[in-house]
Protein backbone atom coordinates (compact mmCIF):
# COMPACT_ATOMS: atom_id res chain seq x y z
CA UNK A 1 0.00 0.00 0.00
CA UNK A 2 1.33 3.06 -0.90
CA UNK A 3 0.07 6.98 0.19
CA UNK A 4 1.24 9.86 -1.72
CA UNK A 5 1.51 12.81 0.40
CA UNK A 6 3.41 16.13 -0.19
CA UNK A 7 7.31 16.77 0.71
CA UNK A 8 6.20 19.37 3.66
CA UNK A 9 3.57 16.61 5.01
CA UNK A 10 6.05 13.75 4.71
CA UNK A 11 8.98 15.78 6.64
CA UNK A 12 6.38 16.65 9.09
CA UNK A 13 5.59 12.99 9.41
CA UNK A 14 8.75 11.64 9.63
CA UNK A 15 9.25 13.76 12.61
CA UNK A 16 6.01 12.62 14.18
CA UNK A 17 6.21 9.05 13.61
CA UNK A 18 10.09 8.97 14.61
CA UNK A 19 10.87 7.04 10.92
CA UNK A 20 14.59 6.13 11.38
CA UNK A 21 15.22 5.39 7.53
CA UNK A 22 13.77 6.85 4.08
CA UNK A 23 14.19 4.86 0.91
CA UNK A 24 14.76 6.46 -2.53
CA UNK A 25 14.15 4.90 -5.53
CA UNK A 26 13.93 6.88 -9.34
CA UNK A 27 10.55 5.32 -11.39
CA UNK A 28 10.95 6.76 -14.99
CA UNK A 29 13.72 7.74 -16.65
CA UNK A 30 12.81 9.84 -19.54
CA UNK A 31 15.61 10.73 -22.04
CA UNK A 32 14.10 14.69 -23.33
CA UNK A 33 17.02 14.55 -26.02
CA UNK A 34 20.45 13.62 -27.14
CA UNK A 35 21.66 15.59 -24.45
CA UNK A 36 20.07 15.04 -20.92
CA UNK A 37 17.61 12.54 -19.20
CA UNK A 38 15.00 13.20 -16.18
CA UNK A 39 14.73 10.89 -13.13
CA UNK A 40 11.46 10.42 -11.59
CA UNK A 41 12.35 9.74 -7.73
CA UNK A 42 9.96 8.39 -4.90
CA UNK A 43 10.51 9.20 -1.19
CA UNK A 44 9.61 6.66 0.82
CA UNK A 45 9.14 5.41 4.76
CA UNK A 46 7.35 2.74 6.32
CA UNK A 47 5.15 2.78 8.82
CA UNK A 48 2.63 0.30 10.17
CA UNK A 49 3.44 -2.06 6.84
CA UNK A 50 2.29 1.25 4.74
CA UNK A 51 4.83 3.10 2.91
CA UNK A 52 4.33 6.80 2.51
CA UNK A 53 5.83 8.51 -0.75
CA UNK A 54 6.40 12.10 -2.02
CA UNK A 55 7.72 12.28 -5.59
CA UNK A 56 10.14 14.82 -7.36
CA UNK A 57 11.39 15.05 -10.49
CA UNK A 58 15.77 15.71 -11.48
CA UNK A 59 17.10 16.45 -14.71
CA UNK A 60 21.09 15.70 -15.71
CA UNK A 61 23.32 15.81 -18.47
CA UNK A 62 24.49 13.11 -20.57
CA UNK A 63 25.32 12.81 -24.42
CA UNK A 64 22.78 10.43 -25.87
CA UNK A 65 23.43 11.10 -29.71
CA UNK A 66 24.89 7.79 -30.81
CA UNK A 67 21.91 5.67 -29.13
CA UNK A 68 17.95 5.09 -30.04
CA UNK A 69 16.19 6.93 -27.98
CA UNK A 70 13.15 4.48 -28.61
CA UNK A 71 14.60 1.09 -27.15
CA UNK A 72 16.57 2.02 -24.78
CA UNK A 73 16.08 2.85 -20.50
CA UNK A 74 18.09 3.89 -17.94
CA UNK A 75 19.26 1.29 -14.99
CA UNK A 76 21.11 0.83 -12.08
CA UNK A 77 22.72 -1.06 -10.38
CA UNK A 78 25.07 -1.22 -6.73
CA UNK A 79 28.53 -3.08 -7.12
CA UNK A 80 30.94 -2.91 -3.98
CA UNK A 81 28.30 -0.27 -2.23
CA UNK A 82 28.49 2.30 -5.26
CA UNK A 83 25.53 3.53 -7.46
CA UNK A 84 26.04 2.47 -11.25
CA UNK A 85 23.84 3.64 -14.30
CA UNK A 86 24.03 2.30 -17.58
CA UNK A 87 21.78 1.91 -20.63
CA UNK A 88 19.44 -1.06 -21.16
CA UNK A 89 18.17 -2.27 -24.48
CA UNK A 90 14.26 -2.33 -23.43
CA UNK A 91 13.34 -5.29 -25.81
CA UNK A 92 16.61 -7.84 -25.03
CA UNK A 93 17.03 -6.61 -21.33
CA UNK A 94 20.82 -6.46 -22.64
CA UNK A 95 23.02 -3.89 -21.14
CA UNK A 96 24.46 -1.84 -23.98
CA UNK A 97 28.23 -0.25 -23.53
CA UNK A 98 29.77 0.53 -20.40
CA UNK A 99 28.51 2.14 -16.65
CA UNK A 100 28.12 5.58 -17.17
CA UNK A 101 31.37 7.84 -15.73
CA UNK A 102 31.47 7.59 -12.16
CA UNK A 103 31.56 10.94 -12.30
CA UNK A 104 27.55 11.44 -13.43
CA UNK A 105 26.74 8.14 -10.96
CA UNK A 106 27.74 9.93 -7.31
CA UNK A 107 26.34 13.42 -9.00
CA UNK A 108 22.98 11.24 -9.73
CA UNK A 109 23.03 9.53 -6.14
CA UNK A 110 24.17 12.73 -3.94
CA UNK A 111 21.89 14.91 -6.04
CA UNK A 112 18.98 12.92 -4.73
CA UNK A 113 19.99 11.50 -1.54
CA UNK A 114 20.51 15.43 -0.45
CA UNK A 115 17.15 16.44 -1.58
CA UNK A 116 15.86 15.66 1.57
CA UNK A 117 17.83 16.40 5.31
CA UNK A 118 16.32 15.12 8.55
CA UNK A 119 17.64 14.87 11.98
CA UNK A 120 18.53 11.36 12.84
CA UNK A 121 16.61 9.86 9.54
CA UNK A 122 18.77 7.86 7.19
CA UNK A 123 18.34 8.26 3.69
CA UNK A 124 18.93 5.05 1.78
CA UNK A 125 19.15 5.10 -2.39
CA UNK A 126 17.63 1.80 -2.91
CA UNK A 127 16.42 -0.11 -6.14
CA UNK A 128 12.88 -2.09 -7.11
CA UNK A 129 12.37 -5.34 -8.20
CA UNK A 130 9.75 -7.49 -8.86
CA UNK A 131 9.85 -11.24 -7.25
CA UNK B 1 8.48 -6.68 -3.58
CA UNK B 2 12.12 -6.63 -3.20
CA UNK B 3 13.81 -3.52 -2.35
CA UNK B 4 18.01 -3.48 -2.77
CA UNK B 5 19.99 -0.82 -0.68
CA UNK B 6 23.56 -1.17 0.22
CA UNK B 7 24.99 -3.14 2.79
CA UNK B 8 25.31 -0.58 5.25
CA UNK B 9 22.17 0.88 4.94
CA UNK B 10 20.96 -2.43 5.47
CA UNK B 11 22.87 -2.97 8.69
CA UNK B 12 21.23 0.33 9.96
CA UNK B 13 18.00 -0.84 8.77
CA UNK B 14 18.28 -4.74 10.70
CA UNK B 15 18.69 -2.58 13.70
CA UNK B 16 16.47 0.27 13.59
CA UNK B 17 13.79 -2.17 12.41
CA UNK B 18 14.39 -4.90 15.23
CA UNK B 19 14.90 -7.28 12.76
CA UNK B 20 14.89 -10.75 13.90
CA UNK B 21 15.95 -12.89 11.12
CA UNK B 22 18.02 -12.67 7.83
CA UNK B 23 17.99 -14.93 4.99
CA UNK B 24 21.14 -15.83 2.53
CA UNK B 25 20.23 -17.08 -1.19
CA UNK B 26 22.63 -18.16 -3.57
CA UNK B 27 21.12 -16.33 -6.59
CA UNK B 28 23.32 -16.95 -9.10
CA UNK B 29 26.80 -18.88 -10.26
CA UNK B 30 29.14 -17.79 -12.89
CA UNK B 31 32.23 -19.36 -13.30
CA UNK B 32 34.36 -16.65 -14.90
CA UNK B 33 37.29 -18.16 -16.11
CA UNK B 34 38.09 -22.28 -15.97
CA UNK B 35 39.70 -22.48 -12.41
CA UNK B 36 37.46 -19.92 -10.37
CA UNK B 37 33.44 -19.10 -10.25
CA UNK B 38 31.62 -16.38 -9.05
CA UNK B 39 28.56 -16.63 -6.12
CA UNK B 40 25.90 -14.04 -6.14
CA UNK B 41 24.50 -14.01 -2.81
CA UNK B 42 21.19 -11.93 -1.46
CA UNK B 43 21.16 -11.17 2.10
CA UNK B 44 17.40 -10.55 2.97
CA UNK B 45 15.02 -9.87 5.67
CA UNK B 46 11.36 -9.79 5.49
CA UNK B 47 9.14 -6.60 6.89
CA UNK B 48 5.81 -5.93 6.55
CA UNK B 49 5.16 -7.63 3.32
CA UNK B 50 8.53 -6.23 1.64
CA UNK B 51 11.91 -7.94 1.13
CA UNK B 52 14.96 -5.64 1.73
CA UNK B 53 18.43 -6.71 1.09
CA UNK B 54 22.05 -6.28 -0.96
CA UNK B 55 23.60 -8.18 -3.06
CA UNK B 56 27.13 -9.80 -2.85
CA UNK B 57 29.71 -11.44 -4.93
CA UNK B 58 31.66 -14.33 -3.68
CA UNK B 59 34.63 -15.68 -5.59
CA UNK B 60 35.62 -19.48 -4.94
CA UNK B 61 38.24 -21.99 -6.90
CA UNK B 62 37.45 -24.71 -9.05
CA UNK B 63 38.50 -26.34 -12.30
CA UNK B 64 35.76 -26.51 -14.89
CA UNK B 65 35.86 -27.67 -18.83
CA UNK B 66 33.27 -25.71 -20.26
CA UNK B 67 33.55 -22.56 -17.54
CA UNK B 68 31.22 -19.82 -19.85
CA UNK B 69 28.08 -22.23 -20.09
CA UNK B 70 28.41 -23.43 -16.23
CA UNK B 71 25.08 -22.91 -14.34
CA UNK B 72 25.15 -23.61 -10.04
CA UNK B 73 21.77 -25.18 -8.42
CA UNK B 74 21.68 -25.57 -4.58
CA UNK B 75 19.79 -27.38 -2.38
CA UNK B 76 19.21 -29.03 0.95
CA UNK B 77 19.39 -33.13 1.34
CA UNK B 78 17.72 -34.83 3.52
CA UNK B 79 20.35 -34.15 6.22
CA UNK B 80 20.44 -30.50 6.35
CA UNK B 81 23.23 -29.90 4.50
CA UNK B 82 23.48 -27.27 1.56
CA UNK B 83 24.10 -29.52 -1.75
CA UNK B 84 25.67 -27.40 -4.79
CA UNK B 85 25.54 -28.49 -8.33
CA UNK B 86 26.63 -27.06 -11.79
CA UNK B 87 25.83 -28.17 -14.65
CA UNK B 88 27.75 -27.19 -17.77
CA UNK B 89 26.75 -27.22 -21.43
CA UNK B 90 28.01 -30.05 -23.51
CA UNK B 91 30.18 -29.24 -26.63
CA UNK B 92 29.03 -31.81 -28.57
CA UNK B 93 25.03 -31.25 -27.95
CA UNK B 94 22.79 -32.96 -26.28
CA UNK B 95 22.35 -33.28 -22.10
CA UNK B 96 24.19 -30.92 -19.92
CA UNK B 97 27.04 -32.26 -17.77
CA UNK B 98 26.57 -32.63 -13.84
CA UNK B 99 29.36 -31.16 -12.03
CA UNK B 100 29.32 -32.01 -8.50
CA UNK B 101 30.43 -29.89 -6.03
CA UNK B 102 32.72 -31.66 -3.60
CA UNK B 103 31.29 -31.31 0.13
CA UNK B 104 34.86 -29.43 1.53
CA UNK B 105 34.16 -26.89 -1.23
CA UNK B 106 30.20 -26.57 -0.27
CA UNK B 107 31.15 -26.15 3.37
CA UNK B 108 33.58 -23.23 2.61
CA UNK B 109 30.86 -21.06 0.74
CA UNK B 110 28.45 -21.64 3.45
CA UNK B 111 30.70 -20.94 5.80
CA UNK B 112 31.86 -17.65 3.82
CA UNK B 113 28.41 -16.62 2.89
CA UNK B 114 27.53 -16.40 6.82
CA UNK B 115 30.52 -15.46 8.10
CA UNK B 116 30.51 -12.56 5.82
CA UNK B 117 27.33 -10.90 7.38
CA UNK B 118 27.31 -10.79 11.16
CA UNK B 119 24.63 -8.76 13.32
CA UNK B 120 24.82 -9.40 16.98
CA UNK B 121 21.75 -11.41 17.79
CA UNK B 122 20.20 -12.45 14.37
CA UNK B 123 20.45 -15.04 13.19
CA UNK B 124 21.33 -15.95 9.66
CA UNK B 125 19.26 -18.59 7.72
CA UNK B 126 21.03 -20.32 4.38
CA UNK B 127 17.94 -20.10 2.28
CA UNK B 128 17.75 -21.10 -1.70
CA UNK B 129 16.08 -19.58 -4.13
CA UNK B 130 13.46 -21.13 -6.37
Amino acid sequence: MHIFIKKEDFEYFLRRKKVDTVFVYSVFRIMNSNKNFTLAVFYECLVEGKFFTFGQEFAFDYDFSSENLKNIEIKSVFIEERLLLYIENKMTNKQIRDYFPNELSSKVESTILNFIQIDGVRVCFSIKRKG
Amino acid sequence: MHIFIKKRDFEYFVKSYEVKVIFAKIMKGVSVKSDKFTLTVRYECFVNGTFFGFEQNFDFKHDFQNPEQTIFYSCFNLDEQLELTAYSANPNGGKDIKIQIHEELTNKIVKTILEEFQIEGIPICFAFAT
